[in-house]
C-alpha cells in the first residue's frame, strides 16, 4: 500500500469563546475533538457533516489556518514529511506551496480590487516562486487555460464574472503553485445546479491530470457520493464513520450516517424509502453530550451509549465506525437504506 | 403575450465596448462613475471647490486685508452696498456702488446711512476688476497687489462693515481660509493618530487590541466640551495668533481620534476574516503584503469618506469654541470669531448683515455632508454589483 | 381541470431600475394556484422566482416596477376577487391581504423576527391585526401554534427572542407565526436552504402535515428540484424571469419536455444513479443586463444551434398534455407533427 500524503492523528482544535481581558474564564468550543484519518496520493477524500460538525475546522487545521490544540498532522512532499502542527517560517512556505484551498463563496474569496491575473499570480508572487514577470505570466496563462478561463479576460476585475467563472478563477489560484494536495471547502455549495456540475467535472479532470489528492468538504451527500473515493462522516467534532464511497452509501453502518442518507430528498417523489427520522438538533460543541455524542438524537441508543464512549471498530480493512451497536449491525447489514444500492 | 411595452424594449444589450470598459474598470473607476451620478453630492463638491478656491486665494478675492489699518472710519457698522447699474441720475452699463457714510444717531438709536453727493448727484464708484490695490503676499509667499475687484477711490463693502468699520466681505474670505485649514489640519492629525492606533489594534488583535481599546474608551468617555475648554484654557494669554491657531488644530486632533480609530480597528478586524484575506494568507502572503496589497486598497476609499464626513464636525468644534471665546480671538479671522460678533441683540436688531458668516458656515457644513454622503454611497463596493 | 383557482397570475412582468440600466427580473409570467395545493417554483439565481412571489405580496423595493399589463387575480376568503397588481401601495386592502390572506416565510428566519421583541410579541401583534381577539386569546393562540409546529416548551419559547433559538427552531417559529393568521396561501421562499438535511427533512414533513390540517395552498420556492419534488403537486420551472415549463411534479421529473428542465435534471448528482456522468448545462447564466433575445435559453440550449427562430422569436407555452406546458420552439414543431 502506498504511503498517505496527508495523515491526521488525534487532531483536536479547541477555541476559547466569550473570555478576554477582565471578562472571566472563557468557555471552550471543542470544534474538533480527536480526529484521525489518512488521505492517499491521488485520492479524493470526502468529509461530510452538518453545520457545527467541525468539518471546516479540520480542513483549516490541516493548512494551519486554524490553531491546532493537539494531535499530529503531516503532509508528505516527495520524500520529505512536513509536520504541519509544528511548522514555522520556511516550512510553512513549503506547506502553502504544496497544499492549497478553494473556498465556498467565490464572491468573497477574490480581492475585488485586483485583476484576475493578479489574483491568480498571488501565490507565485507572495512566495516568490518565479524569477521573472514573464515566467509568472506564463504560469498564470497555463493554469488559466487548464481551468477553462478565457485568456482575454485576465485583465478584468472579479466583478465582471459570474459565480461559476469566479470559482474557476479561485481554482486557478489554488493550482498555480502546482500543489499536490487541495482542500475544497464547500466549493460548489454556493453555485447554481447547472454550474455546479460544470465545476465538479472540471475538478475531476484536473484531479486526474495532475494526480492531485483532494479533501472535499461538503454538507451535500449527493455531491460527495458523486465526487469522492472515500467518505468520512463527522458529527460534533468527531468522525463517526469512514468507508469507500460505494460501501458507505450502500451499507451505512452508523445510525447517524443512515439518518443523514435517508434525509436526502430523492429526485423522484415516489421513491420508496425507509425514513430514519432524527429528532432534535445538533448539540452545542461547548458542552457535548457524554458517552457517544450522538446518543441524544440516536433512534437506537442504549444505556451504554449515554456514558461510554464508543470504540473505533474496523468492520473491514477500509470501513471503520464508532458505534456500540456495530457488532449487532454487522449481522443484518443496515436494511433501512437498501434502495440506494439497488436501482 | 407580447412584450411591446417600451420599458422592456428599452432593456437593450449594452454595446460591446462599454461592457469591456466596465469589466476592466478598477474599483476607483467604478467609484467615480457611481459618484458622478449623485447630483447633490456633485453640487456639494462644486460648492466646496469654490470654498477651497477662496481659502487658497483669499488675498486675491478680498479687496482688503481685513486688518485694523483698512478700517473705513466713515462707514462703521455700515450695511452691504448694493451693486448698481442705475440710480436716480440715470443708468450705465458698467456696475458701480454709491459712496456711503454711516453715523450713529442717538435720537433714533440706530445707524444713519447717507449717500455722499457730488454736484447734487449721488457719488458713483465704478467697480474695477483685477485692480491693483493694497500690497500682499499670496499665502505669505508670492508678493502681489492684484485684487479680484475693488474701487479706485473710496471703498467697496459688498457685505457691509463691522462695528469698527472693517470690510466684512474681506474678513469672511480670510475666515474661510482659517476655518477650513484648521478643520483640515485637525482632521489630518486625528487621522494619523487613529490610523496608527486603530491600525495596530485592528491588525494585531488579541491583548494589544484589548489594551488599546481600553485606552481609547478612556479618552472617549471624557465629554468633549469640558475637555476642549480645559485644553484651550491652558493656552497662555500671551501666545501669538499663530501659536493659538496651531494649538487649536492639535487640540481638535487629540480630542477626536478615538471615533475614527475605532472605525479603522473594526474595519480591519472584519476584513481580516474576509475570505479573500484568508485566501491571501493561504497563498503565502506575509502580514505586510496582506495589509498593503489586499487591505489598504479597499480601505483607501473608506478612509477618504470618513475624513470628509468628519471634516464639518471639526469646523463646528472650532466655531463653537471661538464663539464662546475659548478658541481663536480677534484679530484672527475665523467663522467662529466673526460669529462671536453677531451674538448680541444689537446685531439682530440693527446690523443683520453680521450674520453673513453664519451663512457661509452653514453652506460649508451642508456641502461637506452632501459630499460625504455621496462618497460613502459610491464607496460601497457592492452597490449595484450583482451578488 | 380544477374549477376555481385561488390565485391566477397572468402576464406578470417586473423590472428593476439599477445603476447599470433597466433589468427585467420577471418577464410575462403566468401561472395558477389551486386551493390546498402546492406549487413548486424552481429556478437558479436570476430566474426571478423570488421576485415574482414578492410581487404577489407587493413587497418589491421602490426601484422595481410591475408592468401595467400584469394581472394577479386573487380570490379572498370572502369570495371576492382582487387584482393585487392594481392595488394602491400602502392601501388598507393590501395590508389585509398580507399576512391575513397570503403569508410568507423566508430562507433566513432571523430576517423575519426583530431582535427587540420576543417571538410571542410579534406573533400576537400579527394575530391581533388580522383577527379580532383579546391579548390573552392571542397569547393562547400563539402558544397553541408554537406547540403545533413542534416547538418544545411553547409556554417558555413564546417569551424568548429569535436569536436565542437554533436555526431549525427559528424556522418553526416563523412557520407558526405565518400560520397563526390562518392564511389561504403560504409563500415559502427557500425555507430549508439554510438548514441541514436532517432538519430540512423535519421542516418539509411539518409543512406537509400543516397543509393537510389547515388546508392552505403553498407556493414553495427552491433552487433544489429534489426538495420541490418532495412537497409540490405542480412545478413551475423558471429561467431568467421566464416560465420554461409547468406541469404536475411527476411529469416534470420523469418526462421533462423543455431542454432546460432536461439539462437541470441531468446536472443533479443522484444517489440512485451514481455511475451516470454529470452533464452540465453548457455556458453560464447570462447577466441580467444581457438578456438574450428570442428564447432566453438559446445561448445554452444544445438544440438551438442552427435554429434562427430560437434566437429571434420568443416561444410561447405549448400544451404537451392537458396540464403540462412548455415554452420551446422545438415542441411547437413536435406538436404540429403530432396533429398532422
Amino acid at each position: 500500500m502506498t504511503d498517505p500524503i496527508v495523515s491526521v492523528r488525534n487532531l483536536k482544535v479547541h477555541y476559547p469563546i466569550g473570555g478576554g481581558f477582565l471578562k472571566g474564564k472563557p468557555q471552550v468550543v471543542r470544534a474538533v475533538d480527536g480526529v484521525s484519518f489518512d488521505i492517499l496520493p491521488g485520492q479524493i477524500f470526502g468529509l461530510v457533516g452538518e453545520s457545527g460538525s467541525g468539518k471546516t475546522t479540520v480542513g483549516r487545521a490541516i493548512l494551519k489556518a486554524a490553531p491546532i490544540t493537539s494531535g499530529d498532522v503531516t503532509l508528505r512532499v516527495g520524500a520529505a514529511t512536513l509536520p504541519v502542527d509544528q511548522l514555522k517560517g520556511k516550512g510553512l512556505k513549503a506547506l502553502r506551496r504544496h497544499a492549497q484551498m478553494i473556498f465556498q463563496d467565490p464572491y468573497a474569496s477574490l480581492s475585488p480590487r485586483m485583476t484576475v491575473r493578479d489574483i491568480i499570480a498571488e501565490p507565485l508572487e507572495a512566495m516568490q516562486l518565479t524569477r521573472t514577470r514573464q515566467e509568472t505570466d506564463r504560469r498564470v496563462r497555463d493554469v488559466a487555460e487548464k481551468c477553462r478561463l478565457n485568456l482575454e479576460h485576465l485583465r478584468r476585475f472579479p466583478h465582471a464574472f459570474s459565480g461559476g467563472q469566479r470559482q474557476r478563477i479561485a481554482i486557478a489560484r489554488a493550482l498555480v503553485s502546482d500543489p499536490s494536495f487541495l482542500i475544497a471547502d464547500e466549493a460548489v455549495a454556493a453555485l447554481d445546479v447547472s454550474i455546479q456540475a460544470n465545476i465538479l467535472n472540471l475538478l475531476k479532470t484536473l484531479q486526474q491530470d495532475m494526480n492531485l489528492a483532494f479533501m472535499f468538504i461538503s454538507h451535500d451527500l449527493s455531491v460527495v457520493a458523486y465526487f469522492c473515493d472515500v467518505v468520512a462522516v463527522m458529527y460534533l467534532g468527531e468522525i463517526v464513520e469512514i468507508a469507500p464511497t460505494e460501501r458507505l452509501f450502500s451499507q451505512p453502518t452508523h445510525p447517524y450516517t443512515q439518518a443523514l442518507l435517508s434525509a436526502i430528498p430523492p429526485l423522484d417523489p415516489d421513491a420508496t424509502r425507509n425514513r430514519v427520522r432524527l429528532t432534535g438538533e445538533i448539540p452545542s460543541p461547548v458542552t457535548p453530550p457524554s458517552g457517544c455524542r450522538f446518543h441524544t438524537r440516536c433512534p437506537v441508543a442504549q444505556t451504554a451509549c449515554h456514558s461510554i464512549k464508543p470504540e473505533w471498530t474496523q468492520i473491514t480493512s477500509n470501513h471503520g465506525v464508532a458505534c456500540h451497536l456495530v457488532a449487532d449491525q454487522v449481522g443484518d447489514r443496515s436494511e433501512p437504506v437498501r434502495e440506494y444500492a439497488d436501482r | 403575450m407580447t412584450n411591446t411595452e417600451p420599458w422592456i424594449v428599452a432593456n437593450t444589450v449594452l454595446p460591446q465596448l462599454r461592457k469591456e470598459e466596465y469589466y476592466t474598470a478598477s474599483q476607483w473607476q467604478l467609484f467615480w462613475s457611481r459618484f458622478k451620478r449623485n447630483r447633490l453630492a456633485a453640487l456639494g463638491g462644486a460648492v466646496l471647490s469654490l470654498f477651497i478656491f477662496i481659502a487658497l486665494f483669499a488675498e486675491v478675492v478680498a479687496p482688503y486685508t481685513g486688518q485694523a489699518d483698512t478700517r473705513n472710519t466713515d462707514y462703521t457698522a455700515g450695511p452691504p452696498q448694493l451693486v448698481r447699474f442705475c440710480d436716480r441720475s440715470g443708468c450705465q452699463l458698467w456696475p458701480f456702488v454709491h459712496e456711503l457714510t454711516s453715523s450713529y444717531s442717538v435720537i433714533d438709536k440706530g445707524y444713519q446711512v447717507t449717500v455722499v453727493e457730488e454736484n447734487g448727484q449721488p457719488l458713483r464708484r465704478p467697480l474695477k476688476f483685477f485692480i491693483r490695490d493694497g500690497e500682499y503676499r499670496l499665502l505669505g509667499i508670492i508678493p502681489s497687489n492684484i485684487h479680484l475687484f475693488g474701487v479706485e477711490q473710496g471703498k467697496v463693502h459688498l457685505f457691509g462693515t463691522d462695528s469698527s468699520g472693517l470690510d466684512l466681505f474681506s474678513r469672511v474670505m480670510f475666515a474661510t481660509r482659517t476655518s477650513l485649514t484648521i478643520g483640515f489640519l485637525g482632521v489630518m492629525i486625528s487621522f494619523i493618530l487613529s490610523l496608527l492606533i486603530g491600525g495596530v489594534a485592528g491588525y494585531l488583535g488579541g491583548w494589544v487590541d484589548a489594551a488599546i481599546q481600553s485606552f481609547t474608551d478612556l479618552v472617549r468617555v471624557i465629554p468633549p466640551i469640558p475637555l476642549y475648554m480645559a485644553l484651550t484654557a491652558m493656552f497662555p494669554r500671551d501666545w501669538s495668533n499663530m501659536q493659538v491657531y496651531f494649538a487649536m488644530t492639535l487640540v481638535l486632533g487629540l480630542v477626536n481620534w478615538p471615533t475614527l480609530a475605532r472605525r479603522i480597528r473594526s474595519y480591519l478586524l472584519a476584513s481580516r476574516e474576509e475570505e479573500y484575506v484568508q485566501a491571501a494568507r493561504l497563498s503565502g502572503a506575509s502580514g505586510w503584503r496582506i495589509v498593503t496589497r489586499h487591505l489598504l486598497p479597499g480601505f483607501a476609499s473608506y478612509i477618504i469618506v470618513e475624513l470628509v464626513i468628519n471634516f464639518p464636525y471639526r469646523i463646528l468644534d472650532e466655531t463653537a469654541l471661538s464663539i464662546v471665546g475659548l478658541g481663536l480671538r480677534r484679530p484672527t479671522m475665523s467663522w467662529g470669531v466673526l460669529m462671536q460678533e453677531m451674538t448680541t441683540v444689537q446685531a439682530i436688531q440693527l446690523t443683520p448683515w453680521f450674520f453673513i458668516p453664519l451663512l457661509f458656515f452653514v453652506v460649508a457644513v451642508l456641502s461637506f455632508t452632501l459630499l460625504g454622503d455621496g462618497l460613502r454611497d459610491a464607496a460601497d463596493p457592492y452597490a449595484g454589483i450583482r451578488r | 381541470m380544477a374549477s376555481n383557482p385561488l390565485l391566477t397570475v397572468s402576464n406578470l412582468s417586473v423590472c428593476f431600475h439599477t445603476d447599470e440600466g433597466l433589468v427585467t427580473a420577471v418577464d410575462d409570467l403566468s401561472f395558477t394556484l389551486e386551493p390546498g395545493k402546492t406549487l413548486g417554483i424552481v429556478g437558479e439565481s436570476g430566474s426571478g422566482k423570488s421576485v415574482s412571489t414578492k410581487a404577489l405580496m407587493r413587497l418589491l423595493p421602490d426601484y422595481a416596477a410591475i408592468a401595467p399589463a400584469s394581472r394577479i387575480l386573487y380570490q379572498t376568503k370572502q369570495g371576492a376577487y382582487v387584482d393585487i397588481a392594481q392595488l394602491e401601495a400602502r392601501s388598507k386592502a393590501l395590508n389585509q391581504l398580507r399576512g391575513g390572506e397570503i403569508a410568507m416565510i423566508f430562507q433566513e428566519p432571523s430576517a423575519a423576527f426583530s431582535s427587540l421583541y420576543t417571538i410571542g410579541n410579534q406573533m400576537m401583534e400579527g394575530i391581533r391585526i388580522h383577527r379580532n381577539v383579546s391579548r390573552d386569546q392571542a397569547r393562547k393562540l400563539s402558544i397553541e401554534m408554537l406547540d403545533r409546529v413542534g416547538m418544545t416548551n411553547p409556554e417558555l419559547r413564546i417569551d424568548q427572542y429569535a436569536f436565542q433559538l437554533s436555526g431549525g427552531m427559528r424556522q418553526r417559529a416563523m412557520i407558526a407565526s405565518a400560520l397563526a393568521m390562518r392564511p389561504a396561501v403560504l409563500i415559502a421562499d427557500e425555507p430549508t436552504t439554510a438548514l441541514d438535511v436532517t432538519i430540512q427533512a423535519q421542516i418539509l414533513d411539518l409543512l406537509k402535515e400543516l397543509q393537510q390540517e389547515f388546508g392552505m395552498a403553498i407556493i414553495f420556492i427552491s433552487h433544489d428540484l429534489a426538495v420541490i419534488s418532495q412537497i409540490a403537486n405542480d412545478v413551475l420551472v423558471m429561467y431568467l424571469g421566464k416560465d420554461m415549463e409547468t406541469g404536475p411534479v411527476r411529469d416534470i421529473i420523469r418526462t421533462p419536455q423543455h431542454p432546460y428542465t432536461q439539462g437541470l435534471i441531468n446536472a443533479i448528482p443522484r444517489l440512485d444513479a451514481l455511475d451516470r456522468p454529470l452533464v452540465p448545462i453548457p455556458g453560464d447564466i447570462p447577466s441580467p443586463l444581457e438578456r438574450p433575445a428570442g428564447c432566453v435559453f438559446h445561448t445554452r440550449c444544445p438544440h438551438a444551434i442552427d435554429t434562427p427562430r430560437c434566437r429571434t422569436v420568443v416561444p410561447s407555452p405549448t400544451h404537451t398534455q392537458s396540464d403540462h406546458l412548455a415554452a420551446c420552439h422545438l415542441l411547437d414543431e413536435k406538436v404540429l407533427e403530432g396533429t398532422r
